[in-house]
């Protein structure tokens, strides 16, 4: 009964932190990196357009990719790929051809209406963030289904894939952290780093970034139980994640300064 | 068994006496803080020390061992029909505001622990009124009730589920969902991107034009929201602009309340 009591104590006092999502801190971690890196100009003009930091709207498409008139984005958060296992730039549904698109149509954001511009700007945040993401990476059933299998935990119950690469990799060990704290530590590039992984477009990035989404698949196989990955296999797994958020928040910030570079 | 059902009674209680999650009342200090004239700042680490982002919520512990119960009754504004305050005694936040200004302005004359404690009341009933759930309105007797609602649960359109929550509870900490690990450092720069330029107009004023000015923030949400309403995903999020708004509001009228009685 004293056990008992013990844990539902403990339970009630740790509701309150549960509800937190994971998920949410590494687009947090990103948009953080990203704030960090804006230039003057772009930043004036975000905070003009959306009235709040960057990592204030790290999530808001998945809050509204069920909404109207929202609804289309809903199917732009992964990465697609065609039957010979390499990028569909042409399919419209991949984060890196809508970001390559908004992207582009933004480069005359002045033309656009404020709501026009606030809204491209909502779904650069997150599309750059989730294209970078290592479990966003969409292959065809039949040459990779892999993607498709399920993991198990210690009860023996069923896993998703997508959320153990999408929000626990990140978070292993770091439950106290703040973003703050990971942009403290992951944001450490050089300018000449920086220069480097920001050069090219979404395609290339998007396309650079499978090496490390084809290594999901041996590191945690179908199957296999989440919570007993050894030591060795979890720090990889989390130095996957770290190089691909970091990425991303540095490409994040690259994209925004570009669209309100005043030297075109 | 029953004490299994009073201690967890107990631990939810306090929470939903809390005024916001920790860090939104850090970030609001620490705003705050920034905004104080020297003066001001250098009498706040005279009185309660030089780690200034940890001195929150301070009447919530001790209420947690069982102190300064009555402080419980000082975290309200009551507002009537005019939204003009009402401030028939002393256990609301308005009077036990004013009375700790001029214990600050006179500190001549007073004890230190006496100056402690008002400045305390300072941060943390400035906070507490600037809660929505913290602002009785006349024309909505339910706004003084914790009454429960319906909060969505996920899914979406006519397949979005919804879960009994409690009001105040959910002014507390229904929002710190969408910004989990934030350092209250990222909630002041944003803040202050949001509500900055607001600062002159926010920190202009009374105690009790406050009290209004809260009032015609809370005035629309009791206008829909109310017991068993719903509260879809959506809204969750809009709603979100108003807790930011109040969460703003505290921190530049703190600074403002410790400027005045440093003057």
């Amino acid at each position: 009964m004293k056990k008992l009591f013990v844990l539902i104590v403990a339970f009630a006092a740790f509701s309150v932190n549960s509800a937190m999502a994971w998920g949410g801190f590494a687009h947090s971690a990103i948009t953080e990196i990203a704030e960090r890196n804006l230039t003057d100009e772009a930043r004036e003009q975000i905070h003009h357009y959306l009235n709040h930091s960057l990592p204030f709207y790290a999530i808001w498409m998945d809050q509204f990719r069920y909404t109207d008139p929202y609804r289309p984005s809903g199917k732009w958060h992964s990465n697609w790929m065609d039957e010979n296992g390499a990028l569909d730039v042409l399919n419209e549904k991949c984060a890196a051809y809508q970001t390559d698109r908004i992207w582009r149509e933004m480069k005359n954001y002045k033309s656009m209406s404020h709501e026009e511009v606030r809204l491209n700007l909502l779904y650069l945040i997150h599309l750059v963030a989730d294209m970078h993401c290592p479990g966003h990476n969409v292959w065809p059933k039949k040459s990779h289904p892999q993607y498709y299998y399920h993991l198990t935990n210690n009860k023996g119950g069923k896993e998703s894939f997508h959320k153990v690469w999408d929000a626990d990799a990140i978070e292993y060990g770091r439950r106290k952290w703040t973003v703050s704290e990971y942009a403290d530590k992951m944001a450490t590039l050089s300018p000449k780093e920086i220069k480097k992984i920001c050069k090219g477009t979404p395609f290339k990035w998007a396309t650079s970034s499978l090496p490390h989404a084809e290594e999901t698949f041996d590191l945690t196989p179908e199957g296999s139980n989440k919570q007993a990955y050894s030591k060795e296999t979890r720090l990889r797994m989390q130095r996957i994640c770290d190089e691909e958020a970091v990425k991303a928040g540095y490409r994040l910030a690259h994209v925004m300064n570009q669209i309100f570079s005043t030297k075109k | 068994m029953k004490k299994i059902f009073i201690t967890l009674a107990l631990v939810m209680g306090v929470y939903s006496a809390q005024a916001w999650n920790w860090v939104y009342d850090q970030a609001a200090l620490l705003l705050a803080f920034e905004n104080m004239t020297p003066v001001a700042q250098a009498e706040m680490k005279k009185y309660l020390g030089e780690d200034i982002r940890n001195q929150v919520q301070t009447f919530e512990k001790a209420r947690k061992k069982g102190n300064l119960l009555e402080t419980a009754d000082w975290r309200t504004i009551s507002l009537d029909m005019n939204l003009r305050p009402v401030v028939a005694d002393d256990k609301n936040a308005i009077a036990q505001l004013e009375n700790a200004v001029e214990v600050v302005k006179n500190q001549a004359n007073k004890d230190n622990d006496e100056v402690e404690f008002a400045i305390r009341k300072i941060i943390e009933l400035t906070i507490d009124m600037h809660n929505v759930a913290n602002v009785y309105l006349a024309e909505f007797p339910y706004s003084k009730e914790d009454f429960e609602f319906q909060q969505s649960a996920g899914g979406y359109g006519k397949r979005e589920k919804f879960r009994t929550r409690k009001w105040k509870h959910f002014w507390t900490y229904g929002f710190s969902v969408f910004h989990s690990a934030w350092s209250a450092e990222m909630h002041v720069r944003d803040l202050k991107v949001c509500h900055g330029r607001n600062k002159e107009k926010y920190m202009a004023g009374t105690i009790r034009t406050w009290a209004s000015d809260m009032g015609n923030l809370a005035k629309p949400l009791y206008e829909w929201a109310g017991p068993d309403c719903e509260l879809s995903r959506q809204a969750h999020s809009e709603e979100e602009e108003r807790f930011y708004a109040g969460v703003a509001r505290a921190a530049y009228r703190i600074a403002a309340l410790m400027n005045e009685a440093t003057k």
